[in-house]
């Protein structure tokens, strides 16, 4: 972030995850005067996906409001004014001394993204994060046809025929709601086309490869019953979130899976950041992430579990919990299905499937006997690795399991 | 070869218009030449050995007993002297066929080409124009060595005054001469060596309006292949190779490198969004990066890739076979230049399809 906007004094339109490009206020959390400490939400904005609480990162007084309600703005247009307190002072002490406006660090207020210095006032791919590539026959077409590319998945340029598609099913500007309309609605539709797009570009582009092992969790669920046997209800583990976190245990031992495909090579990522499929009751799913999911305990990371769900179902997640995934799980949960082969999500190389638990006659030493089974299924990219490094996935999935919780 | 057969009596072929013939680009340059001769009395053909030899492709050859050698005219080995003499009887009111044996001879006469026919129209006011055809031949791949072997056809294309067109087929090394006889000025046929022996149908009238005119030798959808002359094969080959895997090319070629046909282009791509330039000549300065350069001008909005080229190795040519053919275009280069243009498009090797609204 640079000086002038630090010194212009202006909250602006934060960039939600690298595909938004505009957004609404939906709600302010606070009102004008309010003073604000590092971490406080201040803001619901609405994008095409989801409603997101919006935090600051330094102390600040909310001045003024520049936007109205549910008035769709590209990213980086101011949207309040702010006055930024120093570091050093206490939000009690500063409502009655203003503090040193030269004091202020540069990123007063800073969001997960830098926004952009030039706002736009209309849909305007120039705004596009550079990561965003758009070839220049789609950055005209969107351009004259106001068709919001924000749902296109990255990975790759962005390509005329991909905006024609994007149109094609109907995934234009949407008009701007009434103002005042509370918590503005997630719109479905939009999830849908941008799920659409999102797979069909990955089962485009990406060759996929399936590996499949039983999983079995008769041990780790009577562990798991016994440590839950003196908490309450809400501290007790899933057997989910046992096996979501042995995969990111074994993401960390198998590199290869865990990282993003990126201009035709393999980048492995510097930690294990799990995206989590969360499906809506409205239909679609979203996929919050849980950042180095590896290092947490069995009963931080069920917190975390707990935390997005409630969140993403209630179409309000934060900034925070939209940080770009490494490895994605997948899981049908309750289901009686039983195999879930899925569909990566790009730029990711790696998907983990995870079937519902169920009884099943397992021959161990030349016996059989009921076991409860989780099938679980490595969807991988076969340009960033082979079935070998799935398998070697599984296994350590497996491995990882005996030490939980 | 009697008088009789080279010979064509153009009366008596309009009773056979729709008459195709096959023959090869040198018979098709030979009865173009005759056809010339014999039917405008102002025309002669000069050049070396073009006459006794019968020309040293053997495009000419029986000529000299069929015109004699007032319009048959051996020259000697001084292409600066007959390419000015060609000049001189072009302003007198002849209209001289000048043939240069290999296009490097050429620089041997470039002063009287760029300095004296390009320039006298512009010079004189538009009093003295240079009705001049020169023809030579040019390109690679037949291990003539260095020297022998350039495609200079894009340098000369960048000389304001003169036209450069570059046949590619039977019917154009047929029918462009005539073209290039009614121009008022100066115009240099490039005749790739390679194609002599090449073999095509011939129609018994021009089917194009014009030599400057490009044509679309075939039709496709996903990427516009850009050629002239001697790659022409080679991208038509590219371009089968890849429909076999589903893949789509349409091939352009330009017949005209001075003037560019322009329009021709730019809606192919506007159509395909896609282009790939293939071009014998060396990359830099190449006219190649003429045309990468104009599309990118007049059809930037319309791109999804960047333009890429396919062009000769930036090396003398080697004189032995594999290095030879590995320094110029083939068609595994073609192939792989497109398939890296449409490289976010291709899954499982063929293009992903989609319908548009």
């Amino acid at each position: 972030m640079t000086a002038t906007i630090a010194a212009d004094h202006l909250f602006r339109m934060p960039t939600l995850g690298a595909d938004m490009d505009e957004g609404r206020v939906a709600q302010w959390l606070v009102s004008p005067g309010d003073a604000v400490a590092r971490g406080d939400l201040v803001a619901v904005i609405e994008t095409d996906k989801s409603d997101i609480e919006v935090e600051v990162f330094e102390p600040c007084v909310f001045e003024e409001f520049l936007v109205d309600i549910g008035e769709l703005v590209p990213v980086g247009t101011p949207i309040a004014r702010i006055r930024p307190l120093g570091p050093e002072s206490p939000v009690d002490a500063v409502l009655v001394e203003a503090p040193p406006v030269d004091a202020v660090p540069v990123d007063a207020v800073r969001m997960d993204a830098v926004p952009p210095v030039d706002a736009v006032p209309v849909v305007d791919a120039r705004s596009m994060p550079t990561d965003r590539r758009m070839t220049p026959r789609a950055r005209r077409l969107a351009r004259d046809r106001g068709i919001d590319v924000a749902a296109l998945a990255s990975g790759g340029p962005i390509t005329g025929d991909d905006v024609l598609r994007l149109e094609a099913v109907g995934h234009v500007e949407a008009p701007a709601p009434p103002p005042g309309v509370e918590g503005a609605r997630r719109r479905p539709e939009t999830v849908r086309a941008a799920i659409a797009s999102l797979m069909e570009k990955s089962w485009r582009s990406i060759p996929h490869y399936h590996v499949s092992a039983l999983v079995d969790v008769t041990e780790a669920e009577h562990r798991l019953a016994e440590y839950n046997r003196s908490l309450p209800p809400s501290e007790r583990v899933l057997i989910g979130a046992l096996l979501d976190l042995a995969i990111a245990r074994a993401a960390a031992d198998v590199p290869e899976c865990n990282g993003w495909w990126r201009e035709g090579e393999f980048v492995p990522a510097p930690a294990v950041d799990l995206g989590i499929v969360v499906s809506l009751r409205t239909g679609g799913v979203l996929v919050p992430t849980i950042a180095g999911a590896d290092q947490l305990s069995a009963a931080a990371l069920m917190g975390r579990l707990r935390e997005l769900v409630e969140r993403a179902r209630r179409g309000r997640l934060r900034g925070s919990d939209l940080g770009e995934a490494s490895i994605t799980v997948t899981s049908l949960g309750e289901s009686s299905a039983r195999t879930l082969a899925g569909v990566i999500h790009p730029p990711q190389v790696t998907l983990v499937g995870l079937g519902g638990v169920a009884d099943e006659a397992v021959v161990r030493s030349g016996e059989v006997r009921p076991r409860r089974i989780v099938h679980a299924t490595v969807a991988g990219d076969h340009r960033a690795h082979d079935g070998l490094s799935g398998a070697k996935l599984l296994d350590r999935l497996r491995h990882h399991l005996e030490d939980l919780p | 070869m009697t008088t009789a057969e080279q010979t064509v009596d153009r009366d008596a072929g309009f009773d056979e218009d729709d008459a195709v013939r096959s023959m090869t680009c040198r018979e098709a340059m030979r009865e173009a030449l005759s056809a010339a001769l014999s039917d405008d009395p102002r025309v002669l053909l000069m050049g070396e050995d073009v006459g006794k030899y019968g020309g040293c492709f053997a495009v000419s050859a029986g000529m000299l007993d069929a015109f004699g050698p007032e319009r048959v005219r051996d020259t000697p080995l001084s292409e600066s002297a007959f390419v000015g003499a060609g000049i001189g009887a072009s302003i007198g009111g002849l209209r001289p066929i000048v043939e240069i044996m290999t296009v490097n001879f050429s620089l041997l006469a470039l002063d009287q080409i760029m300095n004296n026919a390009a320039t006298l129209r512009h010079m004189s006011g538009g009093q003295v124009g240079v009705p001049l055809v020169i023809r030579m031949t040019t390109g690679g791949g037949r291990q003539l060595a260095a020297q022998h072997s350039h495609s200079l056809e894009g340098w000369y294309a960048h000389i304001p005054g003169l036209k450069v067109v570059t046949p590619s087929t039977a019917q154009d090394f047929r029918w462009m001469l005539p073209r290039a006889l009614e121009d008022p000025d100066p115009v240099l046929v490039f005749e790739h060596g390679g194609l002599y022996a090449a073999r095509g149908d011939v129609t018994r009238a021009d089917p194009h309006t014009s030599n400057e005119v490009a044509v679309v030798r075939r039709p496709g959808g996903d990427v516009t292949i850009i050629t002239y002359g001697g790659t022409l094969p080679t991208a038509l080959g590219a371009a089968a190779t890849l429909a076999d895997a589903g893949i789509d090319a349409e091939v352009i070629d330009l017949r005209s490198l001075r003037p560019l046909d322009d329009a021709t282009i730019i809606e192919s791509v506007g159509r395909t969004h896609r282009v790939v330039v293939v071009d014998e000549g060396w990359r830099s300065g190449s006219i190649s990066a003429e045309i990468s350069s104009r599309i990118v001008e007049s059809a930037f909005f319309e791109l999804d890739a960047p333009p890429a080229r396919v062009c000769t190795a930036e090396i003398p040519l080697p004189y032995p076979r594999h290095l030879e053919q590995a320094a110029l275009p083939s068609e595994e280069r073609v192939i792989a230049a497109v398939r890296a243009v449409l490289d976010d498009r291709i899954v499982d090797g063929t293009v992903a399809r989609s319908e548009m609204p």
